[in-house]
């Protein structure tokens, strides 16, 4: 159950990052692609990635939990908005 | 010295029958060239054109062009070369500000006389020449270049390249671009033959690399653009030429695709110039090695000029800066360029437009900086980058032209950046486009560029 939620986080938050960070953009965007570091998630778009788990998975991420280290990759974030489910 | 408008007249009596100019399927010698030249500057005299008086040239490249702009010289007067490619508004506004006596479009026209008059001697502050470049403000801004400044230049580059009258330069740059006054006057000055590149071919790299080969042109020089394409479309850099020396001008050659060049070619002297219209060349470099990691230095003062730094702007003091724009007040003192530049290991590098330094996210960018990253991926022929949006929404866009056959992705030049620049300075947003638009002269055209995306 946990398994098939985490992936269908994972895809989801792929399918923003590519269509509203990388203008639709899905070459080398892996799981595991840094987003901090290679600049894809500044803070105007982390903003946007929180409001998003919000509103679609109704998932609150305590600001505490904004992390480079929690960011730092679309598999990491959907491991946070999973635990973060209970 | 030979000065500048007696330099056709003393190859004429050294080598009469050597070839001036290849225009197509034909040439003209120096006899000719100096005996057309004669005629045009009695036609001159008899329509009272003498000293002081400008004469606006927007005829096409050729050898009565050629001629005539010595005429002109001959009788005193100041040509105005315009390249026939601009739009009416723009010649317009050009003959509003130069107010010539005569405006001619077809050089076979203009005209002669039967006995060539005595040649006008000018002092040497007088005005040659004057090339109107694009202004900030969009008023096309006349660049005036005395006989002093052009003669300082062509000597200067003439001795540095070695030029010799066995040689054969290329013209690519219309007459309008100072680029062209090597490759005339440097001729003219060696008594060598200047191989005029028809401009309806400039730009297209298959022809443009079948000229410089089967022409056996041993002298080239351009923007980097033309080469560029030549060595990604036109196959240069796998044939058989009798280059002696390539020099390029007017704006950054991205220094791996020069390692190219300089492997390809290891006998020919490759050399990057620098320098505004208003300085002509002031600084040169002759590429030996190459650091593909770093910009490629635009390297030590030339033609007796004093180079300078003053808060990172590139400063320019002697004999080839500008007696003033047309029609404005005399230049007084050294010229301030509006490029930044920075010393390295004792050789100037170019780093940009002062005013392409902008604020995105609360930092000051500057954009020169992020396109020679760019230039520096494999997969990446040309960059430019350009601010989209304004203020809080101001982003980061570049634009580039494909190397080879693999498109270039966003997410791998965003990693490309990240491993070479601040945060801040990484792009936002990419598009791939076949060719960059290019300005009359054959720079990448910013002002489309940043208009296009808006």
């Amino acid at each position: 159950m946990s398994d098939e939620y985490h992936r269908d986080v994972l895809e989801k938050l792929t399918e923003l990052v590519r269509d509203e960070f990388l203008d639709g953009e899905d070459e080398e965007l892996t799981a595991t692609t840094p987003l901090m570091e290679w600049g894809i998630l500044k803070s105007i778009e982390t903003t946007r990635l929180v409001t998003y788990v919000r509103t679609e998975f109704g998932v609150r991420v305590p600001p505490a939990q904004v992390t480079t280290e929690n960011f730092r990759d679309l598999q990491s974030i959907a491991g946070l908005v999973t635990a973060l489910r209970g | 010295m030979t000065a500048l408008h007696r330099l056709v007249g003393e190859a004429a009596r050294r080598t009469p029958e050597a070839p001036a100019i290849h225009d197509g399927t034909t040439t003209i010698t120096y006899r000719e060239l100096d005996d057309r030249a004669g005629h045009l500057a009695a036609g001159l005299r008899e329509q009272g054109i003498g000293k002081g008086d400008r004469i606006v040239i927007t005829a096409d490249k050729s050898a009565d062009t050629i001629a005539l702009m010595q005429a002109a010289l001959r009788v005193g007067a100041i040509y105005v070369p315009v390249a026939p490619a601009n739009p009416p508004a723009r010649v317009e506004k050009i003959i509003r500000s130069a107010r010539p006596k005569l405006a001619i479009t077809d050089s076979r026209t203009a005209p002669t006389a039967g006995s060539a008059p005595e040649i006008h001697e000018p002092e040497p502050d007088d005005p040659a020449y004057v090339l109107y470049t694009s202004g900030s403000t969009g008023e096309p801004k006349g660049v005036c270049v005395s006989h002093r400044n052009a003669e300082a230049f062509v000597s200067w580059a003439a001795r540095e390249t070695g030029l010799h009258r066995g040689d054969r330069l290329s013209n690519h740059a219309p007459f309008n671009f100072d680029l062209s006054v090597f490759d005339l006057y440097g001729a003219f000055h060696a008594g060598a033959a200047v191989d005029l590149v028809p401009s309806d071919v400039a730009y297209h790299p298959a022809e443009l690399t079948d000229f410089l080969v089967t022409r056996g042109i041993t002298v080239w020089y351009s923007v980097p653009s033309a080469l560029l394409l030549m060595m990604r479309q036109g196959g240069l850099l796998h044939r058989d030429n009798a280059l002696r020396v390539c020099v390029f001008a007017g704006e950054p050659f991205p220094s791996d695709q020069v390692l190219e060049l300089r492997k390809a070619w290891p006998n020919t002297r490759l050399f990057n110039w620098y320098g505004p219209t208003e300085t002509n060349v002031c600084t040169s470099y002759e590429v030996h090695d190459v650091d593909p990691s770093r910009p490629l230095p635009i390297g030590s003062p030339s033609c007796g000029n004093n180079v300078e730094l003053d808060d990172g702007e590139i400063v320019v003091d002697g004999p080839t800066v500008m007696l003033g724009y047309w029609g404005g007040p005399p230049q007084q003192g050294p010229y301030r360029t509006g490029d930044l530049g920075r010393r390295t290991n004792g050789v100037l590098e170019y780093r940009g437009r002062r005013d392409a330094m902008v604020k995105v996210r609360g930092h000051r960018v500057e954009l020169g900086e992020i396109e020679t990253a760019l230039a520096a991926h494999p997969d990446v022929g040309a960059v430019a980058v350009v601010v989209r949006g304004s203020g809080l929404e101001a982003k980061l866009h570049a634009v580039v032209v494909p190397r080879n056959d693999k498109r270039p992705g966003l997410v791998g030049l965003k990693r490309h950046c990240a491993e070479r620049l601040p945060g801040y300075m990484i792009i936002d947003s990419l598009s791939v486009v076949a060719e960059l638009p290019r300005t009359a002269n054959g720079k990448t055209d910013r002002t489309a560029l940043s208009r296009g995306i808006q």
